[in-house]
This record gives C-alpha cells, structure tokens and sequence, in this order.
C-alpha cells in the first residue's frame, strides 16, 4: 500500500542480480509500516549504501563508514524519530568497525542493516574484513589471496553488546523482512548481518554457494535467543552450514533512557533563547 | 598603565600551586581589582613543574608581564627557573624543605626567606594543604588581605572539616611568618567594594557560555589538551540547560554525530586541539557539502604531530582555513580575548544556521586556559536568528521540496526531519537540487557538468553575504600611526598593552586585528592597508601564516615580522621591543 510512497523516480544503478535488490524489497516492506516523515535512513558510502537514493524517507548519505555516528546523533537530536543505518561490510568493518564497537555499547534505539557481499565492490573488487581467506581480488592476487581471517559480523556484534542480532539472507524476502520489521521494533541497538552476493567481482560466495549452506538459526540445537553465551557458540558456526535468523535478543536500556535531559521531550524540540546565564556568569566571582 | 602587582606560584603538580594562584585572583577580582591568572604546566599527573602567574591591578588589564613581586615555591625547579624572574625589591618565599637557594644568583633587593610548607603540614595532607601553608606565607609578606582569601577558600573548599584544616594551617604559617621576617605589611594595590561585577574565568569557559546561551542542545568530543574543558563544563553544566555531551570513541565520531545532530535540527559544538582536528577534516567538507550547521573549537596546542601538550602555539591557522579535500565556504574565527570568545560563540551559532556551512572557533592553549577580569557579558541584542528553516507554509507550497534549491543567496530553506512534505536526502555527494547524487540518472549524467558548476557557485554565493554580515577586522588605536601593528587571536592582548607602553613613550601605534580569517575580510583589509606607513606583522608562528594570507588576499606584505615560536604566549615588553626596532629606534 505505501510502497507507491517509499519508491522514489530514480532507478538504481546496481548490477543486474545484485543482492542489493533484495535488500531494498526487504526494506521497503518494512518501512512501510512506518510514518515515513519521523523515519531516517542513514547510509554510508558504498553500492550498499546508495539504498538511500531510493526509498523517500528522510535520509542522508554520510562519509564511508561514519553512518553510525551520525544516526546516533539524528537519535539524540530527536529520539522520536525512527532511525535505520544502512551499509556494505567494507563500510561498517573496515573504518566503521569503531564506531560499530562503540555504538553497540552504547546501545541507541538504531537498527543497522549491513549488506555483507564479503567483497568491496563499488571500488571493483578488493578484498573487504568479511571476505575468506585465500579469496582472489585486485589488492590479493594469486598466489596468495586474502590472507586475513575473516570478520564474522553477528559474533563481533553479539561480543560488543548490541542487544539484537540476526543475520538474513537476500533471497528469503520474507525472513529478511520480518526480521528487519523486529529490528526497527527492538528497543536498542539492533544489527542484522545481511548475506548478500556480489555478482561482478566476488565470484565465490555465489548465490548457489549461499543457498547451499544457509540454515535457519532456529532449527539448531542449543539454539536461545535469550542465552548470550549459547547465541555466541551459534555464530561460530561458518562453513558447511551458515545460520540465519534471530541469534540474540535482550532489553538493556536505551542510550537515549539514561539521559534524563531527554526525559521531557526531544532537544530538537526545546527552546532556543530562552537561556538565562546569569547565574552560570555569578559563579565565576 | 596603572600600578600592578605579580605573583606566582609554583612547585609539582599535585601540590595545589595552581589552586593557590586562582584563589588570590578570585580574591582581588571579587573586590575592586583586576587580575588575569596565567598556567604553565607540562602533560603530567603527578610531579613536574608548575606555575601559576597572577598579576593583579586597580584597572582591567590586557596581558601580563613575567615581572614579579612574589615568588612562592614549593619545589627546586619551581625556585631554579624563576628566581630570574623577580624584581628589585620583590621576595621569594621557598620551601625550607624542599628547596636549597644554594648559591643563587638573586635580582638585586631581592628578599629571601626560608619557610616550613609542606613540612609544617602533618603526614599525608602535606601535599594537598602545602599550598595553604604558602598562601599563609604569601598573606604575611605581601600584605594581601587575609579575610578575602579565607572568604575564597571557604568557597572553593566546601566542606567545613576541610575549610577548618586549611585555616589552621594558613594561619600558623602566616603567624610564623609575620614573627620571624622583616615584612612588608601594605599591599601595594588598594582592596576596596568592587563597584560592579566582574567575572574571573577564561576562554573556555566563556565559549561555553556562548554554546549555552546561543541555544546549543548537543555536543560530543574526545578529550585533547586545551580543547577539553569546554566539553567539561558543558557536561558539568549543560544538563541544567537541557544540554545532552556526549563522549565519543574518536574525533571521527564525534563531529560526525554533531552533524547528525546538526541535520535533525538541534545546535550542536565540539572542541578539540589540532591532532583532533586532523580527524575531523574528512567530515568538515560533508558538512558543507550536505550543508549542515556545525561548530567546532581548535584550541591550538604545539605542533607538529602531538607536539606540546599543554603549551601555547598559533601554528594551525593554514591547516584549519584550508582543512579538508574540495573547495567550499567555511567560517574560521579567531577571537582575541575572552569576551570575544563568548560574543563570537553566540554569533557562530547563529552563523552556521543562516549560512549552513561549517564553522571554526579558533583559540589556542593561552587564550583557553588564562582567566581574566571582566564585567559580565552583555545580553543585549543577542537574539537566535536560525536563517532559513523551511516551515510548514513554505513546504505546502514548494512540492516537490528541494533541499538544495537553487536561490540568489545560495542558502536554500532546510527542513528538518520529522516536518510533513520535508522528506528529501542530504548527501556528502555531488549533487542537484533535489540532493541525488548525478551519476544514478541517465538524464542527470548528461547535466553533471552543469550540476556540478552550478553547485559549487552555490556553495560560494555564501561567501559574499557572510563578508558582508561579519566584522573580519577590528581596529584600534589612533587612525593614523607611526607604526601598525597586524595580530590575530590572543596575541591581541598583549599587543593592546604594548600599544600603552609605546604610547607613554611617545611612539604612536595602531593595532589591526583580524577576527575573521574565513572569509577573508579582503575588502576591508585593503582599505586598512591603505594608511599604513609602517607595518608589524605579530603571530605565534615560524612562517608567517597570516603573513601569507594577507599578501594573497591584497598583494600587501610587512614591512618586519616578530614570530614567536617557543611555545610560549606574548607578553607586551617583548612586543614594544619589536615595535621601536621596526621604527628603527
């Protein structure tokens, strides 16, 4: 029903197949559920992150891999506002890889969806902090490859604290959606690792490569979303089968909750001039 | 110049000197005087030396001058490197414990007398209470009025136990002192009811005052020498004004979540040194080109890299008018004092909204961290103007809403999310009216050119009305001069006293200030050029850095520079010297 809103005229430049298509109808489900003037898109920079030229939220498209910071910041400026951070794994694991400790820490009310092809792909095809070891790229040539282990993204968050954490998979619209419609519903910092393929330059983790091995999280056993040591040993597992659903959930308080100065509205919503600063000047006699 | 009377204070950190020093300060601007409270201290916790410099007068004074009537010391380095210091007829007072004048070569009439500090203080407390002790010494030889001092140390203790404890101490020291030692028992300087208030407090603080007044809710920054006591206070006193610090994991994230803060509509200021600064180039530039309000203090420290800490240095003027890859407007302040540190702050803000452009308070450690007498700031005509904010009947009738429209003044109306019919993307991006980035679009590729162009000229319509609207130049002195005297920053200080010193000699002198380093006031620089007979160009820096913008922006050079780069501030005798050797007497 909204979709006919949330579209915008431009036409995305990814490339046909790209596993970003998927990702855009996850979310454009989602979003759909929401009041789309008090909702912000908050991307980086990347083929991921160009998301934003097509959905008609409020959006901005920020520096390669500071979104993060910059939705904490829309979030803190007005915490009644919806806010979704969008980007590719070279973007969030690379230079943002900070910021994603950091900001799951402080767990604000943000959900961040990575679009994880495992390849820097706007750049054409250099080796990202997901991408396997011994994979062939421009910057790791035969003989050699990548030597660098991978990151696992729903470990990493579930260790820096975010307080949800799944991981989806382009193709399952359905499971992707439903996921990021909880993850928008989760009071906190909530992260979803998007398995995503990149059909011109990472010619391993293939979409066939992908389906092979995608499992859902819940059918393994010791699986429970309440257990973060359990929802930890579950991320581990990387190879033959890959998990995908909701790992982790928990309700800590907001970043937002333990400021009290936001206890009685917004600040974007707080008068401007009406600072008396007399008595703050009295105290320097 | 009236009379005036210097003291420091100094021994390692963690004894109090500089405490010490700020109580008699706030004591004598409390009353009728004037004082201005000066900190050297190197980057340790513990250990080390430091001074603190207190020069006191009966009128608002401008700089100081390491000429002293006191010296207090608690340590051996504190005697060794400022026994030099004190004048004809001046007394040190030392640590008997700690310190052994050995064979120093004293000034002539200088006094010197031994007395008990830390060693008149029991056990531990020794170093915490040492500087009680001093200032009982102090009290005793100087003449300085014991009821005022308590009165401050009341204050700044809090706790009656602990008033109670330093009382004890001051007073056996002060007794002790005042029966043992020939002293003097006048002050030279005259307490009397100060007439009007008067604040003591220094450029942080007031930038500070500054964010508060001007409305700004937000602010975020990682600790760097000199920037930090900003965020400090703001996190201390922000709360009360609905004020929301944050502490960031890098510089990086910190002007990024500024920004953010910045696009939801809230006024937002962090404050950083140089090595914070470099951090946050990438961000400055996404923040003109998205077109979004910011504030940011540099506090400049020595250079390059790390370099000092906590010492002062006018070395990032380049670096920050030039921070950041692309061309685009920005705003760079430099205030000269501490009251312009306050009026500017509140003007930035209203600056970077109306202009949406990033903006730049730039300070240095001097500036930032000395205290100095002055009335209370004036509230009139402050008003928050927040420039173009696309409401409610602007968005009704301009559907579709460009974010970056193109207008004649190059400020397009913003809307800010959550406003009905405001929906747009901001974007770090080239890009057209509407935000899009041009290269998605087949039709948009075939005008990026135009789009990029077109732009960019709006980016710099800015720059125009900005040039008109602030004051990039403040002039003082007689219109014309035997010698002009071009400054910017803190330097201003010392030389408008230097200016006095020159005038009691006969030699006229005028002073341009440069407030405003972006946009260059080119115009109006010109024209002050134009009466110039002989110029001196003043800067804490090894190349000349304004030098090199003035001759860029008019052509013009000076005739003779003094560049101080040994990490230390002005001070107006060394400024004067140079004045008569450019006038050749």
């Amino acid at each position: 029903m909204m979709n006919a809103e949330v579209q915008v005229s431009y036409v995305p430049t990814w490339c046909p197949g790209c596993g970003n298509f998927g990702i855009i109808n996850a979310l454009k489900k989602a979003l759909a559920n929401l009041n789309l003037d008090d909702t912000v898109l908050v991307t980086g920079i990347g083929c991921s992150s160009k998301i934003s030229q097509y959905v008609n939220t409020y959006r901005i498209e920020t520096l390669h891999g500071r979104a993060l910071p910059v939705a904490t910041g829309v979030k803190l400026a007005n915490h009644k506002l919806n806010v979704i951070v969008n980007g590719g794994d070279g973007d969030g694991m690379g230079l943002g890889m900070g910021h994603f400790i950091h900001t799951a820490r402080r767990n604000p009310n943000l959900s961040y969806f990575i679009h994880n092809n495992q390849i820097y792909g706007l750049t054409k095809g250099q080796p990202s902090p997901t991408s396997e070891q011994g994979m062939l790229t421009k910057f790791s040539p035969a003989p050699l490859g990548n030597v660098e282990r991978p990151i696992n993204i729903v470990r990493q968050a579930l260790t820096a604290g975010a307080t949800f954490v799944a991981r989806g998979f382009t193709t399952n619209l359905a499971q992707l959606t439903e996921l990021m419609i909880k993850a928008i519903a989760h009071p906190g910092f909530a992260v979803v690792d998007i398995l995503q393929p990149c059909v011109s330059f990472n010619k391993l983790n293939t979409y066939q490569w992908y389906q092979q091995r995608v499992i859902p999280v819940e059918t393994m056993e010791g699986y429970d979303p309440s257990d973060l040591d359990k929802a930890i040993t579950l991320a581990a597992t990387w190879g033959d089968q890959i998990p995908t659903g909701l790992f982790y959930q928990v309700i800590r308080p907001t970043l937002e909750e333990t400021l009290p100065q936001l206890a009685a509205g917004a600040l974007v919503h707080k008068r401007l001039d009406d600072s008396n600063i007399t008595g703050l000047m009295q105290q320097f006699k | 110049m009236g009379k005036q009377f210097t003291c420091m204070f100094g021994g390692e950190a963690g004894y109090g000197v500089m405490s010490a020093g700020s109580m008699v300060a706030k004591g004598a601007n409390r009353s009728s005087l004037w004082s201005i409270v000066v900190n050297e201290y190197p980057s340790l916790i513990k250990g080390g030396l430091n001074t603190c410099l207190v020069r006191m007068a009966e009128e608002a004074l401008n700089g100081y001058e390491e000429k002293l009537n006191f010296l207090g010391v608690l340590s051996q380095p504190a005697f060794d490197v400022n026994v030099s210091k004190v004048m004809p007829g001046g007394i040190i007072v030392y640590d008997s414990g700690a310190v052994n004048p050995g064979s120093a070569c004293l000034p002539e009439g200088v006094k010197l007398l031994a007395v008990s500090l830390a060693g008149s203080v029991p056990g531990d407390s020794a170093k915490v209470m040492a500087n009680s002790a001093l200032l009982g010494a102090f009290c005793a030889v100087t003449g300085y009025p014991v009821q005022i001092l308590k009165d401050v140390m009341a204050d700044e203790f809090g706790n009656p136990a602990l008033i109670q404890a330093n009382y004890t101490i001051f007073d056996k020291t002060y007794a002790v002192v005042k029966t043992t030692a020939a002293v003097q028992n006048d002050f030279p300087l005259a307490f009397s009811d100060a007439t009007a208030d008067k604040m003591l407090l220094n450029g942080n603080e007031a930038i500070s005052l500054g964010a508060i007044k001007a409305g700004c809710k937000f602010a975020a920054g990682y600790p760097m020498t000199p920037g930090s006591s900003v965020l400090a206070y703001l996190a201390d006193h922000g709360p009360e004004y609905g004020l929301v610090f944050k502490q960031t994991e890098d510089e990086i994230a910190a002007i990024n979540m500024l920004i953010g803060a910045g696009y939801a509509g809230v006024r937002a200021i962090g404050a950083t040194s140089g090595g914070g600064f470099a951090l946050m180039t990438e961000a400055l530039g996404f923040a003109a080109q998205a077109e979004i309000p910011v504030v940011i203090v540099e506090a400049q420290r020595g250079g390059p890299s790390t370099g000092l800490p906590t010492r002062t240095a006018q070395a990032d003027l380049n670096f920050v008018v030039h921070a950041s890859q692309g061309e685009f407007p920005r705003l760079v302040v430099a205030p000269g004092d501490v009251a312009e540190c306050f009026y500017e702050t509140f003007r930035m803000f209203n600056l970077v909204e109306k202009y949406q452009v990033p903006g730049i308070i730039l300070t240095d450690k001097y500036l930032a961290d000395t205290s100095i007498s002055q009335p209370f700031f004036d509230m009139t005509g402050l008003a928050v103007d927040r420039g173009k904010l696309a409401d409610e009947e602007y968005l009704s009738q301009n559907q579709p809403y460009l974010r970056y429209r193109q207008t004649e003044d190059g400020v397009s109306p913003r809307a800010i999310p959550g406003q009905a019919g405001g929906r747009h993307i901001a974007t770090s991006y080239t890009h057209g009216e509407d935000g899009f980035y041009s290269s998605g679009n087949r039709e948009y590729a075939a005008a990026e050119p135009q789009v990029t162009a077109e732009g960019l000229d709006k980016l710099f319509r800015k720059i125009a009305l900005i040039g008109q609207e602030v004051p990039g130049l403040r002039q003082y002195g007689p219109d014309e001069a035997e010698l002009t005297v071009i400054a910017w920053g803190s330097t201003k200080g010392a030389v408008l006293e230097a200016m006095e010193l020159a005038k009691a000699q006969g030699v006229s002198v005028n002073f341009i200030q440069v407030l405003y380093i972006s946009p260059f006031p080119e115009a109006a620089m010109t024209k002050a050029l134009s009466t110039v007979k002989k110029s001196l160009l003043v800067e804490g820096n090894k190349t000349a850095q304004l030098g090199g913008m003035i001759r860029a922006h008019t052509g013009y050079k000076p005739d003779s520079v003094y560049l101080k780069y040994d990490s230390r501030p002005f001070v107006p005798s060394a400024i004067l010297a140079r004045i008569k050797e450019a006038l050749g007497q």
